[in-house]
Parts: structure tokens; sequence; C-alpha cells
């Protein structure tokens, strides 16, 4: 059986088994709600710090220390949440949501209590494995930033998605093996790693799935009018959600395959 | 469900049969760099005109309206030419994927079959479809209107989905024209949950949104020349950066630039300017009261140093058009992949019309 034949059978059966376990969508939803909230409130709390400041304060007291002031609060502000924060709650929910997709590929049903237990067990190795793997990713992009570009334009559009995708290939699947075996997070880096580069196509064939069928659906359901970006950020998260139940499906598969990546 | 599965069974079709039939790639190869070709002669063809204009000052003023007809009408045929070209290939192509389904694999000589057979008609569904849209698009903006939007993006879909299998039909069920939309439309119906999935998923690998702006960079090349001219600093070409020998008071440096710049170009290309008894243009005298010195050597390197910037901005242009034509051919290519593999698929599908059984081991859960 080729590569290409386990992602479609790891689609379908991941198909059917999401189709009969609908809160596995939650998690995702929920998050970019809660994110989403966030950033509204951050923002809302400046707009109305600024306008109040702006209001109340005399204009011969604005000078330029408290321009500076109130741009450096903004500044912190805004990297306390993308710092701190916003992984902060990315963890939780990817370890939670992993949990139940182990569960639901190991015995045909999730509950909630396999989200919980997740979260309890693993949200700390996850915080961990997500910073490390965001700085390869922000120092890999530094370095490939110029062939990134070039290859962007000289493509027509396609070098960003190839380079998120080749990400995707090599830094992609570390939380899936993090949950699955027991290994510390830097090892399930490593190892996803190297399952990148022996199934260096299937996984690009996910990754490049995953992305364009995300933009796509987004857009549609971004052309409903007033809540549209409400149903786009749900249809990535569906779709954020299913291609990740597909890519731990193909990891058991190939692992079963008694193909192994080993260090 | 069973029918939405069957999909990802096909698809597993699919990429054996494209394993099997690298052929089917030249004609799609062929096509890709017709295109880039076509792409690159234009923009050459427009570099050139550009520079014809630019040596003949007086095209800038009273530009030959015949010319013009010329170049849109040489535009129009190319792309009339390159549409029969693509309706040419697709008859070919199409052929040789009802082939690799339905015998398992293709031959070139299947190109030319498929050709000769159904050339014709692809090119009356062409036609139809054209003719079609006019009284459509009404509607179609009408719908889109009254969705608040939701039609713009829900229509492509659906047309594709009733739509998108008439050629298909007329290769596979070797039919007339009006049969296979009728068989397309009622596979269409028939399949609709299953079919669309299948349309959406293509459509998102065929017709990528981050590539939707892919013209965009072709816009934003020829934006680069009229940026240039936009943004140029007319105070470069200030006369007292390059005729330092003017005599002017501080207030008709203004009006003497105002003048430069929106002189009459006729007094200069007459004989009249060196006659110094000929009496000056109207809104020249009017402006000043003392004729300030003039030197007609010094104002001919004013207009060779706004020549050598607009020699540029033709440069500019034609690598553009290189880099465009480039650009064109690898991103053809790499869509080439995804059309011709969901192409095919769609040939799989309609064949099989979701009878296929589905194996039900695979689809339990291990």
């Amino acid at each position: 059986m080729n590569l290409f034949s386990i992602v479609m059978d790891s689609c379908k059966e991941s198909m059917q088994l999401s189709s009969k376990s609908l809160k596995i969508f939650v998690p995702y939803i929920v998050s970019t709600a809660i994110t989403a909230a966030i950033i509204i409130v951050f923002i809302l709390i400046s707009v109305i710090a600024a306008v109040g400041g702006i209001v109340y304060r005399l204009p011969e007291n604005i000078d330029s220390s408290n321009i500076f002031a109130a741009l450096g609060t903004l500044i912190i502000g805004g990297v306390v949440i993308a710092a701190v924060v916003l992984p902060v709650i990315y963890s939780i929910v990817e370890a939670g949501l992993l949990g139940m997709l182990k569960s639901l590929l190991q015995n045909g049903q999730t509950r909630w209590s396999d989200f919980f237990r997740s979260v309890r067990e693993k949200w700390l190795g996850m915080l961990g494995g997500s910073i490390v793997a965001a700085l390869i990713s922000v120092i890999v992009t530094v370095i490939a930033a110029v062939i990134l570009v070039l290859a962007h334009i000289i493509t027509l559009g396609w070098g960003m998605l190839l380079g998120t995708s080749i990400l995707y290939v090599f830094l992609g699947a570390w939380s899936t093996i993090y949950i699955i075996e027991e290994t510390g997070p830097v090892n399930a880096i490593t190892r996803g790693f190297y399952l990148g580069k022996r199934y260096f196509w299937a996984l690009l064939i996910l990754g490049m799935a995953n992305t364009l069928l995300a933009m796509y659906l987004s857009q549609l359901a971004s052309s409903v009018p007033i809540v549209g970006l409400l149903f786009a950020s749900i249809a990535a998260a569906v779709v954020g959600t299913y291609f990740k139940l597909v890519l731990m499906r193909f990891y058991l598969a190939v692992r079963e395959s008694s193909v192994k990546t080993e260090i | 469900m069973t029918k939405v599965l069957m999909i990802f069974d096909y698809l597993k079709d699919t990429f054996e049969i494209n394993r099997r039939n690298r052929t089917l790639y030249k004609p799609q190869i062929v096509l890709a760099v017709l295109k880039s070709a076509a792409v690159l002669l234009l923009g050459i063809f427009v570099y050139f005109f550009y520079n014809g204009m630019l040596n003949n000052h007086s095209s800038f003023d009273s530009p030959n309206i015949m010319v013009i007809v010329v170049i849109m009408v040489l535009i129009a045929l190319l792309l009339a030419i390159f549409w029969l070209v693509s309706v040419l290939f697709q008859a070919g192509l199409y052929f040789m994927y009802y082939r690799a389904v339905a015998q398992g694999s293709t031959q070139t000589k299947d190109f030319w079959q498929g050709v000769r057979r159904f050339f014709l008609k692809f090119l009356a569904i062409d036609l139809l479809t054209f003719a079609a849209w006019i009284p459509f698009l009404f509607l179609y903006l009408i719908v889109g209107f009254l969705t608040l939007g939701v039609g713009f993006a829900i229509i492509p879909i659906l047309l594709t989905v009733f739509l998108g299998l008439w050629k298909i039909s007329i290769v596979s069920d070797n039919c007339g024209v009006f049969d296979a939309l009728k068989n397309g439309f009622r596979f269409g119906a028939k399949f609709f949950i299953p079919y669309t999935l299948f349309v959406i998923i293509s459509l998102a690998f065929t017709n990528p949104v981050h590539t939707n702006g892919t013209m965009n960079f072709a816009n934003g090349l020829s934006n680069i020349s009229e940026n240039k001219d936009r943004e140029t600093d007319w105070n470069e070409f200030s006369p007292e950066k390059y005729l330092p020998e003017y005599e002017y008071g501080p207030d008709s440096k203004a009006d003497l630039f105002k003048h430069v710049s929106s002189f009459d170009s006729d007094f200069f290309d007459s004989d009249d300017i060196l006659n110094p008894d000929k009496e000056l243009p109207y809104h020249y005298s009017e402006q000043f009261e003392d004729p300030f010195k003039f030197n007609l050597e010094k104002e001919n390197r004013l207009v060779d140093t706004l020549k050598s910037h607009l020699d540029m901005v033709g440069i500019v242009l034609l690598i553009g058009t290189m880099v465009l034509s480039v650009g064109v051919l690898l991103n053809t290519l790499i869509k080439m992949v995804f059309s011709v593999f969901f192409q095919l698929a769609a040939f799989v599908i309609y064949m099989n019309k979701f009878e296929k059984p589905v194996c039900e081991q695979a689809c339990e859960v291990e």
C-alpha cells in the first residue's frame, strides 16, 4: 500500500469518526472565540483609555512623554497577550483536544473527561514544546525569508504556501507524537522532524490540504454578511481539527506498519 | 455518508491511474509553455511600441488612433487564438483521461483522436456558455446582492456542480452537446452532497485563495511604470538645476517652472523658435513682462534627462514582463499537477457513479 493510500484511508476514517463525535470540534472553536474575545477586549480598553485620556486631559498636558507612555503600555500589553496568554490557551486546548482524538481513535469514542485528563497531564509539556517549535519556526523563517519572498513572487503566490507546508512537514507532527508516545516535548520534536523527513510528500500533501481547505472554506464562510468572520473562524477551526485527526490516524498507521523513527 | 467516503477511494484510484500515465501531463506542459511564451511576446511587443512612442515626441501629444486600434485588434486576435488552442488541448486531454480511466492507460495518439472527435463540440459548449453568461450575469448580480454577497460565493460552486460534468459526459457517454448537459445536470442533482464536497476540495486546490491575486502581480508590474511617472520628483527638472544662465527674479521662478511644464510643444518643434522676429505664443507673452533669456540647447538637455527616465521605465516594463512570463509558467505548472489530478478524479467519479462498493473493513476503526 502506498503512502497516498494511507493518507486517503486516514482521511476516510477520520471523516467517519468525526461525524460521530462532533464534540471534538468544540475545543478549537472555543479557543478561537476566547482568543478573539481577548484581542477585542484589549483593543476596546486601549481605545477607551486613549479616548478618555484625550477627552479628560487638557490639551496642554498632552506631550511626547504621555504619548510614549500610552504607546509603551499598548505594546507591552500586546506582547504579554501574544507571548504569554495566547500560548497558554493554545497549549491547554491542544493538549486536551489531542487527548480526545487519541481516545477517539483507540476506543471509537471520546468524552470530556479525556480532554481534562490530557490537559492535567500534558499541558505544561505542550507549552514548552510549543515555545521551542515556535522559536525554530521563527529562526527558519528569518533565515529563509529572502528565498520565501522570491519564491512567492516567481511562482505568483505559491511560495508562501509551500514554505508553510514544509514547516508543517517537519514541525507539525510533534504535538501528536508527544500525546501518543510517552516522551518529552523536545524528543517529540526530534521524532517529528525525522517523521517529516521520512514521509515528506505525504505530510506535504496533508499540510497543503489543511491550509488550502481552511483558506477556501474561510473565504466562503466570510461571504455571509455581519457574521462572516465568525463563520470563517468556525470553518478554519473545523478544518484544523479534522486534519489533526487525520495526522494522528496517519501517524498510528505508519507506526503500526513497523516503520519506526529513531533518534 | 457512504457515498461521501467513496470520494477518498476514488482519489486513491485516481492517484494510481495518474502514476501509471505520466503522458497525461505532456499536453498541459506544452500549453503552459505556450501561455508563458504568449505573455513574453506580448510584453516585448508592448515594450517596442512604448519605445517607439517615446522616440516620437509628437505621439504623446497627438496619438495615432489607428495605431491604438491595430494594437487592440492584435491583442484580441492573440487572445482568440489562445482560447482556440486551449479548447483544442482540452478536447485531446479529456479523451486521454477517458482512455486512462476506461482502459487503464493512454497514449499520445489518444490526444489527436480526442481533438478530431470532440474539438467542435467543446467549442460549441464554450460558445454556448459565453452566450449564456450575458443574460445570466445580471441574474448572478441580482441574486448576489439580494443575498448580501453570499450568492457571489455559492453560485460558482453550484455552477461547477451542475455544469462541470458537461464536457466529461460528452467524452465518456459519446453523446451530443445537449444530452451531455442533461446527463451532467442529473448527476449533480442525484449525487449533490458528495459531489459538492468533491468540487469544494478540487476548487480549493485548483483555484486557491492565495493565488487569486495572481494577476494582481501583473497589474502591480504595470503599475510600477505608472507609479514611477506619478512619483517622479519634478523639482529634479527645475530650470535652476540645469539652466543656471537664466536670469529671473524670485517670483518668476515658479512661473517659469509652470511655463516649462505646460508649454505648447509645437512651439519647440517648429522653426519659429529660432526666429527672433516671430511673435511669441499668446500665453507666453502674457506671463512675463520681460522675456527671459532662452537657451534652446539647455532646454533639449532637460528633455533628454526626462527621456532617460522614461527609457528606464521601459526597461523595467520589459524585465517585469520576463519575470511575469516565468511566474506564469511556474504557476501554471504547479496548478497543472492539481488540475490534471482532479479532472481525472472527476472522470473516475462520473464513470463509477458512486456505485463502486466500499470495503467495509477499511471503514472500521482499528
